[in-house]
């Protein structure tokens, strides 16, 4: 957007230099047209963090009449703030027209308007040149994103209320269908046992799916509870496995967490939510080490690096094509070998994961070559992760929820 | 045949309090494999009721229903029995976990975790636990 204005005045500009030839300028007042008819607000800051113009979008968004705030300092007007924290500020204006090049204000960022209310807003700050081509100032662009929240908020109750929903009738089929395979009706034939068993599964996903979906949701509205506890990541890594052995055991793999050089320090993470990232990488490592020579193996590794420790696990199994390796971390997508050996999959875990190590302040990455073997990386900040409020906790989680009460 | 039911351990009375029918059949009817004898009701009020007329010897209890939800209805039994309760339901909701509990629920499980006969275990388990 800011480009495109940039091109019009410029364009304008140019025009007038040329004098006698111009075809056609932009007088001011067609610009201001122009800018009082964008629907994304705009202000311009001078060099004294003044406001030296302001559109007719960014005084409805922020509160304020046009002929009120220019001239005025930015800072009592546009209070723009990022996780809770002021963002635009002097030193934030200054290094822009410093460095000459634009910066982010980020995408859910609150600006505080004339009423003291929150508004939702993206939005970025770009340095403006003046006709000499040294830096004036900056501009401001700002977007209301009060609507976008709105359908964000109706779209995971949506999708909530629907996932429990379905659980009803899945949960119907699930109980009807299991007591016809275990017989209590009756003998089945072989035939008829098999069928059943590929209804049985198919529900089991469904179900899975449905979870799935259901903290995907939670996720992306940044609903779920985050609780730092201090957390012993060896012992979180060896219980997870302990859970994985029978699981590893049929897959005849062995599953080892190597205990790392030092003690590592107990860091302030959500275990729940880490469990699952590592339930996640640990059940994908399994069922995808399907080594043909007969010894599968997946090794967990954790360490201390400057400011965080990294967790790995690394498998000796399939590995993941190069083609798909940019798509690895997106909902619902499975690489076409893995499909194969496993139809159970939801397309969901790794989507999951690193949502969770970001939001425990982390990140997430791996290496794999196809055919030998693939490692996952996830790291957590020694400094734990920040709390966040909110309603629930995962469902996956929650499976257990009465055993631990 | 439809019920192939087992020798007769020792016959108890199930009330199932279920507002969907197609659950309340699914229980039912393995409650009465089992040999036990099942009753159903079909909301809080209904449940309420049912437990006066009948004296079951445990209660399976949904949470969301219409008329009276399940923990309303877990609330109000307590003043007049202390028939143990499971409640059985698909709300994954730890504030209404632990509003059962407090309100005095021998369990809570959530339905689509659980077959029915790890549903009839915990029916055991709870019988057992009650009788001590």
């Amino acid at each position: 957007m800011l480009k495109k204005i940039k091109r019009i005045i410029d364009y304008g500009k140019s025009k007038k230099n040329i004098g006698s030839k111009a075809v056609k300028t932009f007088s001011f007042d067609q610009v201001e047209a122009i800018l009082s008819n964008i629907s994304d607000g705009v202000a311009v800051i001078d060099k004294d963090f003044c406001i030296a113009a302001f559109n007719q979008t960014a005084a409805n968004i922020s509160g304020y009449k046009i002929e009120e705030v220019v001239g005025q300092r930015y800072s009592s007007i546009l209070k723009i703030y990022r996780n809770r924290k002021l963002i635009l500020n002097d030193k934030f204006i200054a290094s822009i027209i410093e460095v000459n090049k634009k910066k982010d204000l980020g995408n859910v960022s609150i600006i505080i308007n004339k009423e003291g209310k929150k508004v939702v807003i993206s939005g970025c700050v770009s340095p403006y040149k003046n006709d000499r081509g040294s830096i004036d100032g900056c501009v401001v662009i700002f977007r209301d994103l009060t609507k976008e929240k709105e359908i964000d908020v109706l779209k995971t109750e949506f999708v909530s209320l629907a996932s429990h929903q379905l659980r009803t009738p899945l949960t119907a089929i699930r109980w009807f269908i299991e007591e016809l395979y275990n017989g209590e009706l009756g003998e089945l034939n072989p035939g008829q046992k098999d069928y059943i068993r590929q209804v049985m599964e198919s529900n089991t996903r469904m179900v899975k799916l449905v979870n799935d979906l259901l903290d995907v949701s939670r996720l992306e509205a940044a609903r779920i509870r985050i609780e730092p506890k201090f957390t012993d990541l060896t012992k979180l890594a060896k219980d997870v496995v302990g859970y994985y052995l029978p699981v590893a055991r049929a897959n005849n793999c062995q599953v080892i967490v190597n205990d790392p050089r030092e003690v590592l320090p107990k860091i302030k993470i959500d275990p729940s939510l880490i469990r699952e990232v590592l339930s996640n990488l640990v059940s994908n490592a399994v069922k995808y080490s399907q080594n043909k020579t007969g010894e599968n193996r997946v090794l967990i590794s954790l360490a201390k690096r400057r400011n965080d420790i990294v967790v790995s696990v690394k498998d000796f199994g399939i590995g993941i094509p190069k083609k798909f390796q940019r798509r690895i971390f997106q909902k619902f997508f499975r690489a076409d070998n893995v499909a194969k050996i496993d139809t159970g999959g939801t397309g969901f875990g790794l989507y999951i994961s690193k949502l969770l190590v970001e939001a425990s302040g982390g990140k997430i990455w791996f290496e794999s070559e196809e055919g030998v073997g693939t490692t996952f990386y996830f790291t957590l900040p020694l400094s734990g992760s920040e709390a966040r409020s909110g309603e629930r906790g995962l469902v996956s989680e929650e499976e257990g929820m009465s055993a631990k009460i | 045949m439809i019920f192939q039911s087992k020798p007769k351990v020792k016959s108890y009375k199930v009330l199932i309090v279920e507002d969907e029918l197609k659950l309340q059949k699914a229980i039912g009817d393995k409650v009465q494999r089992e040999g036990w004898q099942s009753i159903v009701a079909s909301n809080g009020e209904e449940g309420l009721r049912a437990v006066m007329q009948e004296q079951p010897d445990i209660v399976l209890l949904d949470i969301i229903m219409p008329i009276m939800d399940g923990l309303t209805m877990l609330k109000e039994l307590r003043k007049i029995s202390d028939v143990p309760v499971l409640i059985l339901t698909n709300l994954y909701d730890e504030k209404k976990l632990i509003e059962s509990f407090r309100a005095g629920s021998y369990d809570y499980l959530v339905k689509s975790n659980y077959s029915l006969n790890e549903v009839i275990e915990k029916i055991k388990e709870a019988l057992e636990n009650a009788k001590k």
